[in-house]
């Protein structure tokens, strides 16, 4: 009977908290919503399951989460500690990017650069909230809708809160359709909605060669410190836009993203072990999260609707909503959005424009914040 | 971590931290970067103009493009049988 007791006292039954409870919880509505919503199935479910592990209790002995050094699962959190994964993701993303259209109407791509005012406004509401400017930097950055960035920087100046922006980050790009149509029904008018934009020009390929070189050229020169995301995205880029290394492109666009995406969701779920997750700090953070997204939103739809005083093309102000990263769904919203006022309204493929600049925006304003805040 | 504690919260947090330059720095970096990203892309077409009087770009390029020519007799052909597909959906 005492070994049996013994026996039950290292088991999860005994050792487990509320606070991993509740996380559970939490993993399993994840999931849920991945099988179910279908909203970000790719990063939902890993990120849920991963919740799920990274919340079974068990000895302090033995070295099974993430934060125990010698676990199986602490060796592949180094990718994302470290800031491996990130770059990766983003070869990924070059090589299955298309940017014709925004090579068509490069004055899109200043709807990229305006949503990024998500990150910097959220920047100021973390440090009025009391955090330290790296804090509030990896805070800010979630506003970039892009989780890749958002991990990459918060690895480097905030790791503590790692777990919390990242979840944050990947929950709000989940819950795009949410957040942005009604600040977008508030900032537009139906006129507005209803603009027709010109189809985009044919692209010739020597332009779709020369672009990952010029731009990667151009941002990271600027700022160095976006190099490694910025390059990444570019190469995969070139990569496939080179077509003499279609077999590398094709690596990289499926079997290379999939693995890392695994990898990192599983991870970042893990890392949300209750009693380092559920903090004041983290409130705050999914707070400010929600904030940053849809302050973005605005700013993307505000800079639209500035533009069109002074272009002859008007632009459709909805796809402004895309400048924030997460593709493709903002480009997805705006889109949907605009066909529900005219159904042969088709904004997709200009709503991608403002989408793959909000990427470059946003890993700008990451290499800015690092290299401005590394101590 | 000095989360509401220590300085505690309130504008003095961002004075100090300098959260007003950052912020104006960062977005006018952002905008710059991608201004000038955008005006070359803008002048690419025209500066490859020049570029192919000298060096035009090659039948197998347009090729490796990854669109396939088609006649124009493929392209009435492939409109006529969406339109009819189209009619009778709609009957």
């Amino acid at each position: 009977m005492d070994f049996f007791l013994e026996f039950f006292r290292t088991t999860g039954f005994y050792l487990m908290t509320p606070g991993n409870f509740m996380m559970i919880v939490i993993g399993l509505v994840f999931i849920a919503l991945a099988i179910i919503k279908h909203y970000e199935p790719l990063l939902l479910l890993p990120i849920g399951f991963g919740m799920i592990v990274g919340n079974i209790p068990s000895l302090a002995s033995m070295p099974l989460g993430v934060y125990d050094a010698g676990s199986v699962l602490h060796y592949i959190y180094f990718g994302v500690t470290q800031g491996i994964f990130p770059p990766l993701i983003f070869l990924g993303i070059g090589a299955m990017t298309d940017f014709s259209t925004m090579l068509s109407n490069p004055k899109l791509i200043l709807l990229g650069a305006a949503a990024q005012i998500g990150i910097f406004l959220t920047l100021i509401g973390a440090l009025y909230l009391g955090f330290t400017p790296q804090e509030a930097s990896s805070i800010g950055i979630i506003g970039g809708a892009d989780g890749p960035t958002a991990i990459f920087l918060t690895a480097k100046l905030a790791p503590h809160l790692l777990g919390a922006v990242a979840i944050a980050a990947y929950s709000y790009m989940a819950l795009v359709p949410v957040i942005q149509p009604p600040v977008m029904y508030l900032l537009t008018t139906k006129k507005e909605r209803l603009i027709r934009m010109k189809p985009p020009r044919t692209v010739s390929k020597r332009e779709k060669i020369l672009f990952p070189i010029i731009a990667f050229l151009v941002s990271a020169l600027i700022v160095p410190g976006s190099l490694a995301l910025i390059g990444m995205l570019f190469f995969g880029n070139l990569l496939k836009e080179s077509f003499v290394t279609e077999r590398l492109a094709q690596t990289a666009r499926t079997a290379l993203i999939d693995i890392v995406t695994i990898l990192l969701g599983l991870t970042v779920g893990a890392s949300t072990q209750a009693q380092t997750f559920l903090t004041k700090q983290s409130i705050l953070i999914f707070g400010l999260g929600a904030a940053s997204f849809a302050v973005a939103t605005a700013g993307g739809v505000l800079f639209a609707k500035i533009m069109n005083l002074f272009v002859k093309d008007k632009i459709n102000p909805l796809i402004g909503a895309a400048g924030v990263s997460a593709v493709p769904d903002s480009a997805r919203v705006a889109q949907i959005i605009g066909q529900k006022e005219d159904p042969h309204n088709h904004l997709l493929m200009h709503a991608m424009a403002p989408n793959v600049a909000g990427v470059v925006g946003s890993a700008i304003a990451a290499g800015f914040l690092w290299s401005l805040l590394v101590k | 971590m000095n989360v509401l504690s220590g300085l505690g919260h309130g504008w003095h947090n961002v004075i100090n931290a300098n959260g007003l330059t950052i912020t104006a720095v960062g977005m006018l970096l952002v905008f710059i970067s991608l201004t000038i990203i955008s005006i070359i892309i803008g002048s690419t077409p025209y500066l490859l103009k020049i570029i192919e009087r000298y060096f035009p770009e090659q039948e197998e390029e347009i090729r490796n493009s990854g669109v396939k020519k088609v006649s124009e007799t493929e392209v009435v052909a492939a409109i006529s049988a969406a339109l009819c597909h189209n009619i009778k959906s709609s009957n």
